[in-house]
């Protein structure tokens, strides 16, 4: 019986022996550390830890579980040579310190076996909702050929965050211009302020004048988007100060339409100006009328219209693509006097071309204020002014601090390095 | 009436317009699915939109049919096309491709017709590209003359001949002990005075846009409206 005992007892002590691990267990890992990634919608937590010596031998492994006990999966891998804070994405005033020295890994998601699973449970297609987020377990694994260690498991749930504050600077640029252009709005209330000429604005007037000499129409274009483009918007406000001037004059406005939304809209635009013109009678319902959404049709269309009706005048306001060219040219052909304006601009130097004025990029916007006179709109001309002015400001002071940066050396380095500037990080944002 | 017609407009655009500029700072689901949804409910509405559009085409030519006005024969021409498609389209259960793979009535028309139309649109462009530029060519004054120099360097330096003559002939490599090829000069152009230029619209549009938005968004600007009070 002893010697039973006593065989069983060396076999155990063999078999512990095979299961002890040869590997030595690697020095622990310094300042591990799991958090919700801030930020978010909920679906994932960031994990960091800092740079070990030995890490050009380690690969570390983010292990998740839905309970304390496992069974563990994999959820990120990452060799010890890769993957630091600064490259974590975050501005700098987000997240862990950006610097070679602390490793950096997201988690949204673990692998389990064939399927990937995500940490926030996925949308019912059914019903439209997701079962809450679980409790998860992560835990960090160094392994290397001399050894291997794992952190304690740590209980963390992602959390969805209400706002992103990644994008701070661009919510404070945001406020700033809001509160100057409303601060410009009311001193506009108070008294005139001073707006430089546009000379394709001036040429309404004529553009007018001369369709009415020659009773021949105007053609309007509000360009190819749709009424959520701001160009468009912008488009259909010139529409109507230009109606109100047609209607002054009695002359025939013609608008060709690309999108049926932005049609009813200028309908009731041009209706509007009419009235307020003193001449509803004079307005004519199918003055804006729809041609067709397809790019070359309303192209070959319109150009068609314009060389057998050879209007006075053409007007091409709004957003643009390749028709710019084949409209501008077709009308420069009929002998019209062509105002365009467009913040296209790719599109640009075909209207320059062949227009008679051009209103580039911001005049677009610029152009309702500038013709109706009103002086809350132009209140927000200046506005755009002191806009402007700030962002050339910032770039005239940046760019000289960054091209002394590259003569100037402090200690070894160039302290004002392009990338290295946290006001030019502020101003690009994230 | 005053309500419905300014006020209520006035008020839905104030709440959608900030309640859209602030969802780009909430990276919630819902804010994600609250965005997608408008999106949604505009091409909604855009699709019954569409049935203005129609309207509007078969009422304009129609009635230049009726008058008998100058070009009444391309109107029958817009109306006879725009049958013909719709026809051919429900017979052909709007497939392009019978089930054997052969394009159906409604795929030939389309691909055999409209595509043809539009690329021969498409390919004027070339020519209108040329008349146009042999009119702002014309060094009429500095501006242009600049304008000129600028626009033969960007073209001959796409020319593999004109990058032959310069390296090959010339001999021209080094400016100073920098390597300088003819295609260097013209990416500097394209990339620096160039992209600043066009870098400086974008800025003023940028602004342009919020503005423009800000105005409509807090009532400002109301001529969108249109409709009188």
């Amino acid at each position: 019986m002893l010697r039973v005992l006593w065989l069983t007892a060396l076999a155990a002590g063999i078999a512990a022996a095979q299961e002890t691990p040869s590997k030595a267990a690697l020095p622990p890992v310094e300042g591990v550390a799991f958090e919700d990634v801030p930020a978010d919608n909920g679906a994932a937590i960031q994990a960091t830890w800092k740079k070990m010596p030995n890490d050009a031998e380690v690969t570390y492994r983010i292990m998740v579980a839905t309970s304390e006990n496992g069974p563990w999966f994999l959820a990120a891998e990452t060799p010890g040579t890769e993957n630091f804070s600064q490259d974590d994405g975050y501005p700098f005033w987000m997240g862990p310190p950006k610097n070679r020295e602390l490793h950096y890994l997201a988690v949204d998601g673990y692998q389990a076996g064939e399927e990937r699973v995500t940490l926030m449970p996925p949308e019912d297609p059914k019903t439209k909702t997701r079962k809450p987020t679980p409790d998860y377990w992560f835990k960090l694994v160094a392994e290397s050929p001399a050894g291997s260690w794992e952190s304690p498991a740590t209980k963390l749930k992602p959390e969805w965050n209400l706002f992103n504050w990644a994008r701070l600077n661009v919510f404070l640029y945001m406020l700033a211009f809001a509160g100057i252009i409303l601060a410009f709005i009311q001193i506009a209330r108070g008294r005139q302020l001073f707006i430089r000429r546009i000379a394709g604005l001036d040429a309404v007037d004529e553009a007018v004048g001369r369709a009415t000499e020659m009773g021949k129409p105007i053609f309007y274009l509000t360009g190819r988007n749709g009424i959520t483009d701001v160009s468009t918007v912008a488009a259909t406000l010139i529409l109507g100060e230009i109606a109100k001037k047609v209607a002054t004059y009695d002359t025939t406005i013609k608008v060709p339409h690309t999108d049926p939304i932005v049609m009813a809209v200028c309908q009731e635009i041009t209706r509007e100006s009419y009235i307020a013109a003193g001449r509803p009678d004079s307005f004519k319902p199918d003055s804006n009328f729809f041609v067709t959404d397809d790019q070359f049709g309303y192209t070959a269309a319109v150009d068609g219209m314009m060389v057998r009706e050879k209007p006075a005048a053409c007007f091409y306001m709004g957003y643009y693509y390749a028709e710019s060219l084949l409209l501008a040219e077709t009308g420069a052909s009929t002998g019209a006097i062509q105002v365009a304006g467009t913040d296209a601009d790719h599109q640009l130097p075909f209207f320059v071309t062949a227009c008679d004025y051009t209103l580039i990029g911001e005049e677009l916007y610029a152009a309702g204020a500038y013709l109706s006179k009103e002086p809350v709109l132009v209140g927000t001309l200046r506005g755009q002014d002191i806009g402007k002015a700030v962002i050339l400001a910032a770039l005239l002071v940046l760019t000289a601090v960054a091209t002394i940066g590259q003569w100037v050396t402090v200690g070894g380095k160039k302290p004002y390095k392009w990338s290295e500037i946290w006001v030019f990080d502020f101003l690009k944002g994230s | 009436m005053v309500f419905l017609k300014r006020q209520l407009p006035l008020l839905i655009c104030f709440v959608i317009g900030t309640v859209t500029a602030l969802q780009y700072y909430v990276p919630t689901n819902f804010s994600a699915e609250m965005s997608e949804g408008l999106s949604n409910w505009y091409i909604i509405v855009s699709m019954f939109a569409a049935l203005l559009g129609f309207v509007s085409v078969g009422m304009v030519h129609t009635k230049k049919i009726q008058r008998q006005e100058p070009g009444w024969a391309y109107s029958t021409l817009v109306i006879l096309g725009f049958l013909a498609m719709v026809i051919v389209g429900f017979v052909s259960g709007g497939k392009e491709t019978t089930p054997d793979g052969r394009p159906s009535s409604y795929g030939w028309l389309y691909n055999c017709t409209l595509v043809p139309l539009q690329a021969t649109m498409f390919a004027i462009l070339g020519f209108y590209v040329a008349s146009a530029a042999f009119r702002s060519f014309r060094a009429k004054s500095f501006d242009a003359g600049v304008l000129l120099a600028t626009a033969v360097i960007v073209l001959l330096g796409n020319v593999p001949f004109t990058n032959q003559v310069w390296a090959g002939w010339l001999g021209i490599h080094d400016v100073a002990g920098v390597k300088i090829e003819m295609t260097d000069i013209v990416s500097w152009l394209i990339g620096t005075p160039n992209a600043a230029a066009r870098r400086g619209v974008t800025f003023g549009v940028a602004l342009g846009a919020i503005a423009t938005s800000l105005k409509i968004i807090f009532g400002i600007e109301r001529a969108y409206l249109g409709g009188g009070d």
